[in-house]
């Protein structure tokens, strides 16, 4: 276990300094230099100017502009952002909240309701509400998450004006509410992005945890069980449902990738003031360093996952515990 | 053919026949009528028109043109990058080969949408074929992946070892026995990447960075839809419903033809 983990956590660093590598100089080997021309086009003081062509290179050697790139941002520095006229980390640091609000919410609700439901699919797989379900996913997978969030959008918050059809809190709420007030302003501005999140999303672990269950249903030891007069409850949880697990946690670093790409656009519907909607604005206002900043972020977050995933899965799955 | 098969198949035709025929019978997308602002569905405007007086109907009409050339071009871009690179990776043995594996799960690592935004920023809004180009070019890793799975298996197998056996060089071998094996799997996966790069193209022009207007994309129409949401829903109702279909579609599809070429995986 131990040397396992060192090298796939070496890896995972590994992957996503190529990785920010690759949106460093992608940006660097497009042709025409476009940062000298975003710089140009934007009317900004001599000093800042010469700081931004310096620092991304206009003129230099693509790979010193990467090398100075990494130093810095090892120092948590990750240059001046061109819309906010502010250092991208600060930026970045203050969209960190919203986006781990939505984003732990959204996986904590799929992994318990979708390994729920795609459990309860597979014992009932011939049943009428099975069937309904699958159907739901089908569609749930195909619709884009921003024409979810609109619809939602316009049941919940204009024929029916239960929630906030936007914002992360009510500009308007006096300044002397107390925390539960608060509190309770943020979740009803939470609840119709969470509920896009949620749907846009929770088809793949049901289908996952749906399939492995299917596999695992059928198995000698469930029929032993059931032989044996295990209740069925225990059946479903103990001897069906937990050795289906392992796929669905693997599963957890293959779909955060969806999550990012999710959040990007239903953060975008909702003015969420998160990473997502941060770096789809910052790409529309063509803020390179921004974009960089915050890919380079995402991009991590994502191989983070992807390294927790595979711990678990390792820890969780006896055969592979000890080697 | 299974139920849902047939339904992708008459989907598809059905779309590729509206983005084929449907902008000759409907009017042109950019005029404005003049008069009907906002208008609901009616006899003269069959979904509607948007703030600008332009028909609903014939935007997305006329989009379909647009998002199915994208969906497609970007695809085929898609699919002879990654069939060529997972046969490159997985035909032989030799550090070429294994330096290319590291490439494509490294590939398989990095977001879509973060390369994308990135690429978007440093363009600007780009026309219709730069932007299929861009989205083949960032999405070929899945479609290598199966292919490079299948080029794996195809290596060891009795007919390839036996060519290797006849003196057959390494480029025959690829091109002639393990390319012509790998490229349904490639084929399968590509057409269910269809489906990825209509959401992306209206997502993208959703964001207000895709297609350059004048024009119209079904994402583009949604973005514009949003602030009149309360007056007019209609002008949402056209672009989300014939992207859903066109999604559904080319899932359906994807999933048939995986049936059809790989039975044992059903």
């Amino acid at each position: 276990m131990g040397s396992w983990a060192v090298r796939r956590t070496a890896g995972a660093v590994l992957l996503t300094l190529l990785g920010s590598a690759t949106l460093v100089l992608l940006v660097q080997l497009l042709p025409g230099e476009p940062l000298a021309a975003i710089i140009g086009d934007r009317a900004l003081d001599p000093v800042t100017e010469a700081a931004l062509r310096e620092r991304w290179g206009v003129g230099r050697p693509p790979l010193t502009v990467l090398l100075d790139f990494f130093a810095n941002a090892v120092r948590g520095d990750l240059g001046v952002s061109l819309s906010e006229q502010r250092p991208v980390a600060e930026v970045l640091l203050g969209r960190l909240g919203p986006t781990l609000l939505l984003g732990g919410a959204t996986l904590l609700i799929n992994f318990t309701l979708g390994t729920w439901l795609g459990l309860w699919s597979a014992l009932r797989r011939d049943t009428a509400g099975a069937k309904l379900l699958t159907g739901i996913t089908l569609v749930s997978y195909a619709m884009p998450g921003f024409v979810i969030g609109l619809l939602l959008v316009w049941l919940l918050a204009i024929n029916w004006p239960l929630f906030p059809a936007a914002g992360y809190s009510d500009p308007l709420l006096a300044s002397d509410a107390s925390a539960w007030t608060r509190t309770g302003d943020v979740l009803r501005h939470l609840a119709l992005p969470l509920a896009t999140m949620v749907l846009a999303t929770i088809a793949v672990p049901i289908r996952m945890q749906r399939s492995a269950a299917l596999e695992t249903r059928d198995a000698t030891w469930v029929r032993a069980a059931i032989a044996r007069g295990v209740t069925p409850s225990r059946v479903a949880w103990r001897h069906i449902w937990r050795p289906a697990l392992g796929p669905v946690v693997t599963l957890l670093g293959l779909w955060l990738p969806m999550l990012v790409s999710g959040a990007i656009f239903v953060e975008s519907v909702f003015a969420w003031p998160g990473l997502g909607s941060l770096i789809a604005s910052a790409a529309a206002s063509r803020d390179i360093p921004l974009v960089i900043g915050a890919g380079v972020l995402l991009v991590a977050v994502v191989q983070l996952g992807s390294l927790l995933a595979d711990i678990v899965n390792r820890l969780l799955d006896p055969a592979q515990r000890n080697r | 053919m299974k139920f849902t098969a047939r339904i992708g198949v008459t989907l598809s035709i059905l779309l590729a026949a509206v983005a084929m025929v449907g902008p000759w019978l409907v009017g042109d997308p950019t005029v404005a009528s003049g008069s009907d602002f906002l208008a609901s569905p009616s006899g003269s405007h069959l979904l509607g028109t948007d703030p600008f007086g332009r028909d609903v109907l014939a935007r997305t009409v006329h989009g379909a043109r647009v998002s199915l050339i994208v969906a497609l071009v970007s695809t085929v871009v898609a699919l002879m990058v990654g069939v060529a690179l997972g046969v490159l990776a997985g035909g032989h043995h030799n550090p070429v080969a294994r330096a290319l594996s590291h490439f494509i799960n490294f590939a398989l690592a990095v977001p879509r949408v973060i390369l994308l935004l990135v690429l978007v920023a440093a363009t600007g809004r780009l026309g219709p074929w730069a932007l299929a180009l861009m989205l083949g070019l960032t999405g070929w890793p899945t479609i290598a992946r199966l292919a490079r799975g299948e080029a794996l298996r195809l290596e060891h197998s009795g007919f390839v070892t036996a060519s290797e056996a006849l003196g057959a060089s390494l480029p025959r071998r690829l091109l002639r026995e393990i390319l012509p094996g790998a490229l349904p799997a490639g084929l399968v996966a590509a057409t269910l990447g269809i489906a990825d790069a209509l959401l992306l193209e209206a997502g993208l022009s959703y964001l207000g960075i895709g297609i350059r207007p004048p024009h119209p994309s079904w994402g583009g129409m949604i973005l514009e839809a949003q602030p009149y949401l309360a007056q007019a829903p209609w002008l949402l109702f056209g672009p989300a419903v014939a992207l859903v279909m066109a999604t559904v579609a080319a899932t359906l599809l994807g999933e048939a033809l995986r049936a059809r070429l790989n039975p044992v995986q059903r």
